[in-house]
């Protein structure tokens, strides 16, 4: 989507790009523009405005000196701008909770530039460095995890022993490991299963074993979204009514239409990938949850489910 | 030619440079009088001034408020200036590529608009080769939870129907969650908050710099979701069989009491979410049973009960 540039949006610009070109006595229009994300006419007509911008009374040493020439763009006198504005508290959440979660990885180097990039950040945002924030991308055996980012990183075919919670079954699978990426806390592998033969989503946590192959693979040029769930056509939907404390299964799974019916109570479009991961989710969710449409045998499978269980605790 | 925003962006630049260049607050009347292009209108001008305002403020100018009679406005240079973290290009690379591979989207959170101040943005761009991805989930209360950890400020906040105040310790995100781990003023004890379930806003309360954080962080790792109330109400005995006994086990906040010749396991679990233990248990279908007490087991048949209604 192209959102139309906002007054804002260049003032957040110009108050980046002018401490840097002017701390530099000048810079290359093209290196300018690349770094800063903008066109040349639209670095021109903010320089334009910036070259009448000052303070009271406006005489040529209160003003800002900004103009193009022969490629190069240069500012001066822009004092009230001699340095970028602080982050926001936001983005210095962003910068350190990023950088942790990536140095939680297994194999990455503790003391690395990334370590030591976040100590900086971190002082220069106020916060006191290793204090404040965890992150944890997910569960994973460090071994198995280490395998598949191997496997997958030099296109080599997996062999999986994986339990799938969906179908509630034990398998061996043959897989090009895709991706190997973390979501919504834990880690998951995307890749073409064999067996299957169609793309497949695994979660790692649920990998007893990987084991890679010598056999190549070749990774699409669009190996699919790094999200839990991708929904599949021809996926079925069902209707459920929410009660307010249920409510949350809206946020946390991927839905396609959200009713409000008043006191908290929602009616969700839920599009399910495996029948056994909706019989699951019912069966969490008890009386909170009723299923008002869909197809039968997912309609019942929650009730189907909670009889099977039931005479366990006979 | 100058359009309506090339005018809105000349005052705002010009307004910015004057309460950077004030060395008194000023109010609204004497700013206008160096600022140019504001409506002559009196009623518009206040608008477009009070609007201006928070614009600045949207995009964290620190703009410092006087709140007299009459309302006066400044912005400190030591607090609008980012301090240069002199970072080397190895480390502006890092960070590029961090942002590049993990995402956590914030609102005022861009991470495009952090690098610039930083870095001054790549000269080329930096994109993730194939390895881990990751999505970290976005609450809009973060920002204000990670301000109050920072400047170790107490907060108001609602939980559990109850309001409460507290010590902002530490923010962690474990298991697709963000955790809030502080000091529960009232309760006078170490409290973890998930912070999805946070109600209402987050109200610094008091001064910045008011407590001291605790040197160890053995809590940092927040327990599971049964072990997440107030008080410990039951200690569960839950039967997992070989299949599924290391996924439960690697959840944490149990202990293995019995390892059967099958494979199965017999957890002990001390449960503080009644809620929470049932849907776990629940979770693994067929592969768990509750053994004790009889209150949990009662509780398990009477949820399944009305699920097979």
């Amino acid at each position: 989507m192209i959102r139309r540039t906002t007054a804002d949006d260049r003032l957040r610009r110009l108050l980046a790009l002018v401490p840097w070109v002017a701390a530099r006595g000048g810079a290359d229009v093209d290196e300018v523009c690349a770094r800063f994300g903008c066109t040349e006419n639209e670095l021109q007509s903010d320089l334009e405005l910036l070259f009448v911008c000052g303070v009271h009374p406006f005489t040529p040493d209160a003003l800002v000196e900004a103009w193009l020439d022969d490629g190069r763009v240069h500012i001066s006198y822009a004092d009230w701008f001699r340095r970028p504005l602080r982050l926001t508290p936001a983005q210095g959440l962003v910068l350190v909770a990023t950088a942790r979660a990536l140095l939680s990885v297994p194999g990455t180097d503790p003391a690395g530039p990334l370590a030591r990039a976040l100590e900086k950040v971190a002082l220069a945002v106020g916060a006191e460095p290793g204090e404040g924030v965890e992150v944890e991308l997910g569960e994973a055996d460090s071994g198995v995890l280490a395998e598949l980012q191997a496997a997958s990183a030099g296109e080599r075919r997996v062999e999986l022993d994986y339990y799938s919670f969906g179908s509630d079954r034990f398998t061996t699978r043959l897989v090009d490991p895709w991706l190997v990426f973390s979501s919504g806390g834990s880690w998951y592998l995307r890749g073409h299963d064999h067996h299957a033969g169609e793309p497949r989503m695994f979660r790692v946590d649920r990998v007893q074993a990987a084991r890679a192959t010598d056999e190549r693979f070749e990774r699409p040029a669009d190996p699919g979204p790094t999200e839990a769930y991708t929904r599949r056509p021809g996926d079925p939907v069902v209707v459920l009514d929410l009660e307010p404390a249920a409510a949350w299964v809206a946020g946390h799974h991927p839905v396609d239409d959200v009713e409000d019916l008043g006191n908290g109570r929602l009616r969700v479009h839920l599009p399910v990938s495996e029948p056994g991961w909706l019989a699951r989710l019912l069966v969490g969710l008890g009386p909170l949850a009723t299923v008002v449409e869909g197809p039968p045998e997912l309609a019942e499978s929650g009730r189907v489910t909670a009889a099977r269980l039931l005479r366990r605790y006979r | 030619m100058a359009t309506d925003q090339d005018r809105k962006l000349e005052r705002l630049v010009d307004l910015l440079a004057a309460l950077l260049d004030a060395s008194q607050p000023k109010s609204r009347v004497e700013l206008q009088r160096v600022v140019p292009l504001y409506p002559e209108d009196d009623v518009a001008a206040r608008r477009a001034f009070s609007r201006d305002v928070e614009a600045l403020a949207g995009m964290g100018v620190p703009v410092e408020v006087g709140e007299g009679q009459v309302p006066t406005y400044r912005v400190r240079r030591e607090e609008y200036e980012l301090p240069d973290p002199g970072l080397s290009e190895e480390e502006a690379a890092a960070l590029h590529l961090a942002l590049a591979t993990v995402e956590l989207d914030l609102p005022e959170g861009s991470p495009a608009e952090a690098l610039w101040k930083l870095t001054g943005g790549a000269a080329e761009r930096i994109t993730a080769p194939v390895g881990p991805t990751a999505t970290l989930p976005g609450h809009e209360h973060l920002s204000a939870l990670w301000a109050a950890v920072n400047g170790r400020q107490r907060i108001r906040l609602a939980y559990r129907g109850e309001p409460r105040e507290v010590q902002p310790w530490q923010l962690s995100c474990q298991r697709g969650h963000w955790y809030l781990q502080g000091f529960d003023a009232a309760r006078e004890a170490a409290r973890l908050y998930r912070v999805d379930r946070i109600e209402g806003p987050v109200e610094p309360v008091g001064p910045v710099g008011s407590f001291e954080r605790p040197t160890t962080t053995d809590t940092a790792s927040p327990p599971p979701p049964w072990l997440l109330g107030d008080e410990v109400r039951y200690v569960a005995r839950l039967w997992v069989d070989a299949g599924q006994a290391d996924f439960a086990r690697a959840q944490g906040g149990c202990e293995v009491e019995e390892l059967r010749a099958d494979g199965s396991v017999v957890l002990v679990m001390p449960v503080a979410n009644p809620d929470a233990f049932r849907s776990f248990a629940l979770t693994l279908l067929d592969h768990a049973e509750v053994l004790e007490p009889p209150e949990a087991r009662a509780e398990i048949v009477r949820w399944l009960k009305a699920t097979a209604r």
